[in-house]
């Protein structure tokens, strides 16, 4: 009997990962092996790389759903399943399934807030008209909104230890601007505060200004 | 060179097996200092500048640390320590102007850090190092510090190589360029094969792997992670050593004056090609902005980090320092 290939070591994954990692993978390995990637030009020639590519897309043609991965663990032994329809179902390769429709890889979570607090009007202007944004005021409107921070990170699908810097402005806890901005948008959006980009913007400004007032005191 | 390598693999073992199973547990019961070794396979790469700020960071953490300029040709570690030209380096040593080296270690700014220089006569020095490269390992193993930090000399030559695969961690340096990537492919290319080439159990398999080294070899061997299938089919037990070997090769990825997304992102694209092409684990420990506290720290002739300590520079270094002793998860781990 032929050996089936282990398509999380394709990935770069291990079998406990999330379905979140196993996309997150995919995308990175179709950068990592596309025509003009800088960390595998020298390595690997264009023949080559398609090898890989088509590998890759097997791999998450399978792991990507969630009832195929399913399959594929019990069919592995990964996981522990009583059902023989479902090793059956495996035992062929990997093409017998038929291909699925296109997905949509943003999936809304639904999640609802625990806190119950009351409306209030004043503080709903205020957010409408705010001009910046700062990690108090962050918290200030997601306690309003009623969600704890395990809740928010859920909705917007960072860790809650980054919520967390966001809201006390701890930069050393932070990523790079490039990727903080993006995740000020998240946030802002989950919490329906409106012109999320502008102040986005204003929250990394203030950062800046507060790095660079520090290095001019330490010099 | 024969063994190199089994200076330390037996004898670490047994010690190891002694220590409790923590990634980084001091080893107390020989006071062995931890051995960094800083390579990149091209200059420029920032080795220095990792060098010397993560030694300066390893001594404010309260340990004993020695950093130790191996770039014979082109020495400076000790301007970006912030160090005058020593009088005395590693020259004096191979020319046995004394035995000791901790007489030629000098004191810097930093309390608890101390460097050697290189050599400032390079020419007579690069070829008497071949020789006398495992006394001065044997010697590091016997100097009282927690923490040495090597400081390699650019390019990928066997001396290099070899304390690269000799230390306890290696830190590989890169840039987000084509020709950086490259060299760091190249410079892990020839640890792996030297690795395998001084294993003496696996003696039997060199016309192999010396054919497998060739990149138009005729056994079919199209990348270092076939040779490792190869051999395993002709000997199960040596491919368990090849196996036991390569998981020694195990390089923290830093990549060096990122300015782009794309920049960040490159360290885990190299981690997970090292793992298809070498079957290697590499470790994607962090990275650091191109920044000019950078150049203005050179200039000044002080480590960015206590030039700069509040910048963004400095808190990079600060949390790649971090991640490399294991107190915070990398960028992309084992």
């Amino acid at each position: 009997m032929q050996k089936r290939k282990n398509l999380y070591l394709v990935l770069d994954l291990t079998q406990h990962c999330s379905q979140n990692d196993i996309l997150h993978a995919y995308n990175r390995a179709k950068t990592t092996y596309s025509r003009d990637s800088l960390a595998s030009y020298s390595l690997y020639d264009d023949n080559a790389k398609e090898g890989i590519l088509k590998e890759i897309e097997d791999a998450y043609f399978v792991l990507g759903d969630a009832r195929k991965r399913q399959a594929y663990d019990i069919a592995m032994g990964f996981r522990e399943g009583s059902s023989e329809k479902m090793q059956n179902n495996f035992a062929h390769d990997v093409h017998s399934f038929t291909k699925p429709e296109p997905k949509e890889y943003k999936k809304k979570v639904e999640i609802t807030p625990q806190i119950k607090v009351d409306k209030n009007p004043a503080f709903e202007e205020e957010i409408q008209n705010a001009k910046s944004l700062t990690g108090a005021f962050i918290r200030a409107i997601r306690i309003y909104r009623g969600y704890t921070e395990d809740q928010l990170a859920g909705l917007c699908q960072l860790k809650t230890d980054h919520i967390l810097a966001l809201e006390e402005e701890r930069p050393l806890n932070l990523h790079h601007p490039v990727y903080l901005r993006g995740h000020l948008i998240i946030i802002c959006e989950a919490l329906q505060i409106p012109r999320t980009a502008e102040l986005a913007k204003t929250y990394i400004q203030k950062l800046q200004q507060e790095d660079k007032l520090a290095r001019s005191k330490s010099l | 060179m024969e063994g190199l390598d089994s200076i330390f693999s037996v004898s670490k073992e047994e010690t190891l097996q002694k220590v409790q199973q923590q990634p980084y547990a001091k080893k107390d019961l020989r006071n062995w200092p931890r051995i960094w070794a800083v390579g990149g396979g091209k200059g420029g790469v920032g080795k220095s500048l990792i060098s010397a700020n993560f030694s300066w960071l390893l001594a404010q953490e309260g340990k004993r640390v020695l950093a130790i300029d191996l770039d014979l040709g082109g020495s400076n570690l000790h301007t970006c320590l912030g160090v005058n030209p020593p009088r005395y380096g590693l020259g004096d040593w191979i020319h046995r102007r004394t035995d000791n080296l901790f007489d030629l270690a000098t004191p810097t700014a930093q309390p608890g850090l101390m460097m050697i220089s290189g050599s400032s006569d390079p020419l007579s020095v690069t070829s008497q190092m071949e020789e006398r490269k495992k006394d001065l390992f044997s010697e590091l193993t016997n100097l009282p510090f927690d923490e040495i930090v090597l400081d390699l000399g650019a390019g990928s030559t066997a001396l290099t190589i070899d304390f690269f695969n000799c230390a306890d961690e290696g830190i590989l340096s890169i840039l987000p360029e084509p020709t950086s990537v490259e060299n760091a492919y190249r410079f892990i290319r020839m640890a792996y094969y030297r690795k395998l080439l001084l294993c003496p159990e696996l003696k039997n398999f060199m016309p192999v792997i010396e054919e497998g080294a060739d990149t138009k070899n005729t056994l079919g061997v199209r990348s270092p992670s076939d040779l490792k299938e190869i051999i395993s089919r002709l000997d199960p037990i040596a491919g368990e050593v090849f196996e036991r070997e390569l998981a020694k090769i195990k390089p923290n990825i830093v990549v060096n004056q990122v300015r782009t997304s794309q920049d960040i992102e490159i360290g885990k694209s190299i981690c997970g090609v090292c793992r298809r092409y070498f079957g290697i684990n590499a470790r994607y420990a962090g990275y650091i902005d191109y920044e000019n506290s950078v150049w203005k720290a050179v200039r000044m002739k002080r480590p960015a980090v206590a030039e700069f300590p509040r910048s963004i520079l400095a808190a990079r270094i600060s949390r790649l320092t971090k991640a490399l002793l294991g107190e915070e998860s990398a960028i992309f781990p084992r």
